[in-house]
């Protein structure tokens, strides 16, 4: 190989680098797409976990709805309290208070309690098992206890213990990714505005006789929380009690209902 | 025309990239979980295959030869897929906003597919001509596209089965792709020669 094949390459390769730099300069001119600064600082801000809480792909595709099409701040449930403030002043709007939200598993069933009407020995997840009538469980409306919920948590911060998903409190963010996984419905996502919420940990609308003979842990809708609740703080519908989390208003009220809570024959009135 | 047809048949069914070749696994694993993407995907290296071609052969016949720059080659057919990706995914972002979201990081990752650069070595091991070449690219990508949504299609229903765990992932799908070119490879008496 001479010199004059070396100064041939270099010029050539130098060559077509530079016309393809050009051509790419040219489109990059003519398909300019112009895309505004906040959306990437507010991506910045999100917290990239990708949840999909907010109803949206990814937190990036979120940013791009807020700036574009003024979608609410408040529907990311992951960022702290700081973080919201600076996502606020980086769009130029007031700082509303945001409350956090919690998933509720309304079930109270551990291992002991969970009554078997077969021996399932299909796929080890609860979508699977839902599918043949309820994975060899007597209850159709409690935990089956395979944890698609656990396997979805993208904050680590659900459990199995003892056959029942326990929620980490400091960790869920309330996001939701648990109450979709979950083929029952037996997740619930609830706002948090005290230091606890008072809930009822049954989600079976089996009437009394049916409950009381298939678990010990069940709602049997005998009523007493309602009765002695005249502010309504629990409604006795389809066999079934319901806490209204609106009217856990204050730390005094939470007193109030933990004074309830206590009357419950089965203590399937349960506080997180 | 023959000639043509019989390049288009072999690049996307007898020597099917993914499945004669086993170029472009990366792509073929990682995008093969849902057949939107695996379509999305498909068209845009298609796209990119194509265009590889032909600019490949124009600057391999009218720029490499005639200077003797032959060994040259390596270096001036990556330049030329990595400024096509860029173009392309300039084009897509200004022309279909929406195909751009929905491609998202795989747009840029064609650029790596060994796939495009083993289309564009092959194209001049064979000597094609400049129309065969264009062909050759348009039948490789058609071929590409073939085998990652036909896979997508495999592992949407795989999602029920009961796989034994240590298969599980990447595992399984090896041994289907094994499968897939298997059968592919009754299509090799369809061309002789």
């Amino acid at each position: 190989m001479n010199n004059n094949t070396m100064l041939i390459s270099i010029g050539s390769m130098a060559g077509m680098a530079i016309l393809f730099s050009a051509v790419l300069a040219v489109a990059d001119k003519k398909f300019k797409v112009y895309v505004d600064p906040k959306i990437d600082e507010l991506t910045h801000l999100l917290p990239g976990v990708n949840c999909g809480a907010c109803g949206f792909l990814s937190c990036s595709d979120y940013a791009v709805h807020i700036v574009e099409q003024g979608v609410e701040l408040t529907r990311c449930k992951v960022v702290d309290d700081e973080t919201r403030e600076k996502m606020f002043k980086a769009v130029g709007k007031a700082v509303e208070e945001v409350f956090p939200h919690i998933a509720l598993v309304r079930c109270a069933a551990e291992n002991e309690h969970k009554e078997p009407r077969a021996d399932y020995k299909g796929i080890k997840t609860c979508g699977a098992a839902n599918l043949v009538n309820g994975g060899g469980m007597k209850c159709t409306f409690g935990c089956m206890g395979f944890g698609d919920c656990v396997s979805v948590c993208p904050f680590d911060a659900i459990h199995m213990e003892n056959g029942l998903p326990r929620v980490d409190a400091a960790k869920c963010t309330g996001c939701g990714a648990c109450r979709k996984a979950c083929p029952r419905n037996i997740i619930e996502i609830a706002v948090k505005k005290n230091s606890k919420i008072i809930y009822v940990a049954c989600s079976s609308n089996d009437d009394i006789l049916r409950t009381k003979e298939i678990c010990k842990v069940g709602c049997i809708a005998c009523g007493i929380c309602e009765k002695l609740s005249p502010e309504k703080f629990f409604k006795v519908e389809n066999n079934l009690s319901k806490a209204d989390y609106s009217k856990q208003k204050d730390d005094e009220t939470i007193g109030k209902i933990a004074q309830i809570q206590v009357k419950c024959p089965t203590k399937v009135i349960k506080e997180i | 025309m023959i000639d043509l047809i019989i390049i288009f048949i072999a690049a996307s069914i007898t020597s099917n990239f993914v499945l004669a070749y086993f170029l472009g696994i990366c792509p073929f694993i990682g995008v093969s979980n849902k057949i939107e993407s695996a379509v999305g995907l498909g068209v845009a290296t298609t796209f990119v295959m194509a265009m590889a071609a032909t600019v490949t052969w124009i600057v391999y016949h009218q720029i490499l030869v005639p200077f003797n720059l032959i060994f040259l080659q390596y270096a001036a057919f990556i330049m030329v897929i990595a400024c096509l990706v860029q173009f392309v995914e300039m084009v897509i972002k200004k022309i279909s906003p929406a195909l751009y979201k929905a491609l998202g990081i795989f747009l840029p990752l064609i650029t790596t597919n060994c796939a495009v650069l083993g289309l564009t070595l092959f194209m001049v091991l064979r000597n094609y001509k400049f129309v065969e070449a264009v062909v050759f690219g348009l039948g490789a990508g058609v071929g590409f596209s073939l085998a990652l949504v036909l896979m997508a299609g495999i592992r949407e229903e795989l999602e029920y089965a009961n796989i034994p765990e240590p298969l599980k992932g990447t595992g399984i799908t090896l041994i289907l792709a094994g499968m897939l070119a298997l059968a592919f490879m009754g299509f090799g008496g369809l061309i002789s020669g």
